[in-house]
């Protein structure tokens, strides 16, 4: 039936209500999506985890929360940066609510804070002597005195830094998204040398028998002599790459997000094996007496013997769902396997490292 | 699945390779991306144009009015009537819907494509990694979401030198400010009175509404909005349909009876 003007007009203006309404719920609907992925890091008794609204403490044995910061929820403050222990009774974490937050172990209260940052604050912070490193969305890396908060030099790169430099001896190496590795002398901040790798930097290279190992964005993963600015060997992948590698007994590992896991020498970017699956690997692998740890995009746990990839136990297809998307770096903690998630049912997860069995998992109630 | 193969990586991939050739500049890749998508839309702009003056003129001549009176109270008499004169003078009341139609999940998609591709978090440019074409390298993201004084990605205040605690949202005066101009210029006088209290409402309350997403949102969105308003101010001014006098107070905006 062909409607009336009238209707028509009715139509119209739905259909502009419509339009209008749609733009305003593909961004604005229920709670905030998640925007980064948790902040895991542990200690010989505890996980802390930064998601969300809050960072949380959380029993080793037990899967326990022992504590969250803040208590409450409050929609302007989200942490995602994996947080950074000190040594010394602290836990230091940063927001996107551009302040760095150190909490007291033990209770999670609040002992210092900085706000002088004009950004989010996505990576993790580094612990370098008695310095905190915190790198922020806005191309700044603050030096920090752990102690106290107090700022005591500062770093400008020309774009953001999303993730924890790597400290070694005096020398901070600093990854951008301005394609840049800098080289920051830890006493006063100045940059001694960089180079520019081509594609964004979004995880802390690895140091492995004095050379720095990085990923891009550009399907390679390159060595380089720090205060060269040719790479020593360039290793090609099929995917790009975002979690660097780690390294046991003469070999280093990572992964592609093309799903590919590649074991090589250090020494000359040489191939020991490779390992297909479909699934995107996002972040460094975990490594453990001879046993390889890693975790896909899709949900799936590996553990693999680390001399020749042969299977040692891996996640069932009903475990996925819960598991959801794992893109943090998982934590090898005494004879646990400590993983990280988003989108799932859960938060945390602790696996039998020899077994796989799940020993608890951990989600928030609010 | 369907909409990010058909209609959103091919868009995001356009925006980049935009954004590639100019230089690295995402704000005018937003605006020129916004103009092509604009251009390849005038067909169907075209069609609903002359599909709205057809029933425009319809809704003026003697016939449709008489037709009106003559079956008030009659509901069901009067829309077979008004079906018998479409009919007569070959005018097909849904066709200035259809482009409208067409036109809605490309605009969704310019909309999203924007979102994706300043990618601001670790979730997001991970995301997008994975829809580039081989075309696009890799290394061109994250993208450079500095334009003048913005972050395209974040959203956007101006803080001047003597001002420096208060962030002024400029962008989001200019989404207000042109929304209401687009809406006012380009919306055509309606015949009655219910339809002029709908285009009333219309002016007042998309500006808002844009201007609202334009304060909260990524300043890339604006600037989307702001594009876009203007190219359909100059567009419509192009083919003779803006009513500028539409922006003298106090002018009503129900049409003049025949």
């Amino acid at each position: 039936m062909i409607p009336s003007p009238e209707r028509r007009r009715r139509i119209r203006w739905t259909l502009g209500a419509a339009w209008a309404a749609g733009i305003v719920l593909t961004g604005c609907t229920g709670a905030p999506p998640a925007t980064s992925w948790p902040g895991l890091t542990a200690d010989s008794d505890r996980a802390y985890v930064a998601f969300q609204s809050h960072v949380y403490a959380v029993d080793e044995q037990t899967g326990r929360e022992l504590w969250r910061f803040p208590s409450e929820a409050d929609p302007a403050r989200t942490y995602y940066a994996t947080p950074v222990l000190t040594g010394t009774g602290l836990l230091v974490v940063g927001g996107y609510d551009h302040k760095v937050y150190a909490l007291d172990v033990e209770r999670g209260t609040e002992e210092w804070r900085f706000d002088g940052a004009a950004d989010r604050i996505i990576g993790g912070a580094a612990l370098a002597g008695d310095l905190v490193l915190v790198p922020v969305a806005d191309g700044k890396l603050y030096a920090l005195r752990a102690t106290d908060g107090e700022l005591v030099w500062t770093f400008q790169a020309d774009a953001g830094l999303w993730t924890a430099p790597l400290i070694d001896g005096e020398t901070a190496y600093v990854p951008s998204l301005d394609h840049h590795l800098y080289a920051v002398r830890l006493s006063d901040g100045r940059s001694m040398w960089d180079v520019n790798l081509g594609s964004a930097l979004v995880d802390t290279p690895s140091l492995i028998d004095g050379r720095l190992l990085v990923g891009t964005f550009e399907q390679r993963m390159l060595a380089l002599q720090p205060g060269e600015s040719q790479p020593v060997w360039t290793l090609p992948t099929q995917g790009l790459v975002w979690g660097n590698p780690a390294a046991a007994d003469g070999v280093a590992y990572f992964g592609d997000i093309a799903g590919v896991m590649y074991a090589f020498h250090p020494e000359d970017g040489s191939e020991v094996w490779q390992y297909a699956q479909p699934n995107a690997i996002v972040p460094t692998p975990a490594l453990d007496q001879g046993r390889l740890f890693f975790v896909t995009q899709a949900g799936e746990v590996f553990a693999r013997n680390a001399v020749d990839h042969a299977p040692i136990w891996q996640t069932s297809e009903e475990q996925k769902a819960g598991l959801g998307r794992l893109l943090s770096e998982p934590r090898v903690q005494g004879d646990v396997l400590l993983v990280a998630s988003m989108e799932g049912d859960r938060l945390l997860t602790a696996f039998d490292t020899a077994s796989g069995d799940v020993r608890w998992t951990f989600a928030p109630t609010d | 699945m369907f909409w990010d193969t058909f209609i959103l990586d091919p868009m995001i991939n356009t925006l980049l390779r935009i954004y590639d050739l100019l230089g690295n500049n995402f704000g005018i890749a937003i605006v020129v991306f916004t103009a092509v998508i604009r251009a390849l839309t005038l067909p169907l702009t075209f069609q609903q144009q002359r599909s709205t003056q057809k029933m425009q003129d319809m809704q003026k001549s003697k016939r449709w009015q008489d037709i009106q009176k003559k079956y008030k109270g009659e509901k069901q008499k009067q829309q077979e009537e008004t079906m018998k004169l479409y009919q007569e003078l070959g005018i097909n009341p849904l066709a200035g819907c259809l482009p409208m139609l067409i036109q809605f999940p490309i605009i969704i998609g310019l909309y999203q494509s924007i979102t994706r591709a300043l990618a601001s978090t670790p979730v997001e440019l991970l995301d997008l990694s994975r829809h580039l074409y081989s075309w696009n390298p890799p290394s061109l993201i994250p993208l450079n979401n500095q334009f003048l004084w913005m972050n395209l990605a974040q959203p956007e205040r101006l803080f001047l030198p003597f001002l420096p605690t208060v962030g002024i949202p400029v962008l989001t005066i200019l989404v207000v400010i042109t929304t209401y101009l687009q809406t006012k210029l380009t919306t055509p006088p309606s015949p009655d009175a219910q339809g002029s209290q709908m285009t009333k409402m219309m002016t007042l309350y998309m500006p808002f509404l844009l201007g609202w997403i334009a304060y909260t949102l990524s300043a890339g969105l604006a600037l989307y909005f702001v594009a876009s308003n203007v190219l359909a101010i100059v567009q419509y001014a192009v083919m003779g349909k803006v009513d500028w006098r539409s922006l003298i107070p106090g002018r009503a905006v129900v049409s003049q009876k025949p």
